[in-house]
Parts: structure tokens; sequence; C-alpha cells
């Protein structure tokens, strides 16, 4: 049914555009063969752990106030 | 005293540096506390109202902004006669002030690097504006996103050595 909606949604759009939008999930119910699904490598691969932290944005956050304590910290140190 | 004198163009190049900073740093936590996050919540046949109108616009105001913020900054560097010094993070001069804005100039112009050399060719990708393979789309979406986080963390150190050097050290 989502998927249905989804390729109404997109019938006048070229596929780079298409494809820009729709989740790699979606994508995967719209091929015509459930077997085969489209999904390149960098999609499957699994994330670095500096990846985990940016994609989080309370990570990203916390991970910005820590460096601002070393960035002060230095300040203090070379003076 | 003039009314124009060489302090009133220090202060007006501070004004404008800072409305340029705003325009970008704004928009850099628009994208990432707003844009981002709310995007798998619309639904998709909405979608390409963001990625057609929104996006290319604030991506308009985002890029020049770092490019204002990054012109205007190393000016007003060299008009208060500290460029050099803060490049050099005030090593040998004895003044917290040099360090601490050194430390802001390296991380906005880091800052500004990633913004006209990694998150807009790959935002150009994802809008359609440079021609890119499905796959490539999908690996620019993700550069450009981890980017833009890059900057979004360097932001917080950055604002405040900005505001700190000027207003405690």
């Amino acid at each position: 049914m989502q998927a249905a909606i989804a390729k109404r949604a997109f019938a006048g759009f070229s596929h780079r555009e298409y494809d820009s939008h729709v989740s790699p999930l979606t994508r995967m119910r719209l091929q015509p063969n459930h077997k085969t699904p489209r999904v390149s490598a960098h999609e499957t691969r699994e994330e670095s752990g500096m990846e985990k932290l940016l994609n989080s944005l309370s990570g990203t956050i916390i991970a910005g106030f820590v460096l601002t304590v070393i960035v002060v910290l230095l300040i203090h140190a070379i003076h | 005293m003039e009314l124009v004198d060489y302090g009133w163009w220090a202060q007006a190049v501070r004004w404008a540096h800072i409305g340029s900073g705003i325009m970008w740093i704004g928009h850099l936590w628009y994208f990432n506390f707003t844009q981002t996050p709310t995007m798998p919540k619309i639904p998709t046949e909405l979608r390409p109202a963001i990625v057609r109108f929104i996006l290319p616009e604030a991506l308009f105001w985002f890029r020049w902004g770092a490019m204002f913020t990054l012109g205007f900054g190393l000016i007003l560097a060299y008009m208060n006669g500290y460029l050099v010094d803060a490049i050099k993070l005030g090593i040998g001069s004895g003044n917290h002030k040099f360090t601490a804005i050194g430390f802001g100039m390296w991380f906005g112009t880091i800052m500004w690097f990633n913004v006209w050399f990694i998150i807009m060719p790959n935002q150009n990708k994802v809008m359609g504006v440079t021609p890119a393979t499905p796959d490539e789309v999908n690996a620019a979406r993700r550069t450009a996103g981890l980017a833009s986080r890059v900057n979004t963390l360097l932001s917080i150190p950055m604002l405040y050595c900005m505001v700190f050097a000027a207003h405690y050290y």
C-alpha cells in the first residue's frame, strides 16, 4: 500500500529525483523482484564509531562540549 | 573624533562578520536540529517540496553566509592587528585572547572548507544539479550529512572561542 502510494507520488519524477527521495526499504518493496533488492554496498556496511556518534544529534552536541573543554584547557596550557 | 574613523570601520566589519555568521550557523543548526530529524516523519509525497524548493534556497544563504563570515572575519582580524598571532594560536604572544580567537578562526576555517568543498559538491549530487548515479546520490547524501554534523560539533567550541576572546580573555 505504502509502496503504491510512493510510486504514484513520484510518477512524474525523473529516476534520480525518485531515487533521492525514497528510502532504501521502500525501494526494496518497489523492486519487481524481491529476491534481488537494489541496495548498494555503502548502505549495508557497518558504521564506524565516529559515524554512530555523528548520526546522533545529542552525541554530536555532547562531543562539541567535550571538545570545548579540551580547547579551554589547551588555551591555558599554551600560556 | 571623526564621525567615520578607523574604529568605526572596524566595528562595521565586526557587525557584518557577526551578521554573516548568524546567517551561516543559523542555517547549519536549522539543517541539523530541524530539517534532518524531521525528514523521516514527512510523508513521502511531500518530501520533494523540501528538497526541490526549500533546500536549494537554504543552501544558497548557508554557503554565502560561510563565505562572507570568513571574509569579514579575516579583514577584522587584520584591522585589529592580531591576524598573524591568531593564526599561530597566540604561541609566543603571552596573550590568551589571541589563542582563543586563533582556535575559533581555525575551527571556522575548517567549517568553511567543509561547506564549500564537501557539503556543497555532495548536495549538488543529491539535488540533481551535478549528474550522478543513484548509488552516488546515496553516498553523497551520507557524506554531506556527516560533514554537516562535523560542522555542528565544531560550531560549539568555535562560538565559545569567538565570544570568550572578545568578552572574557
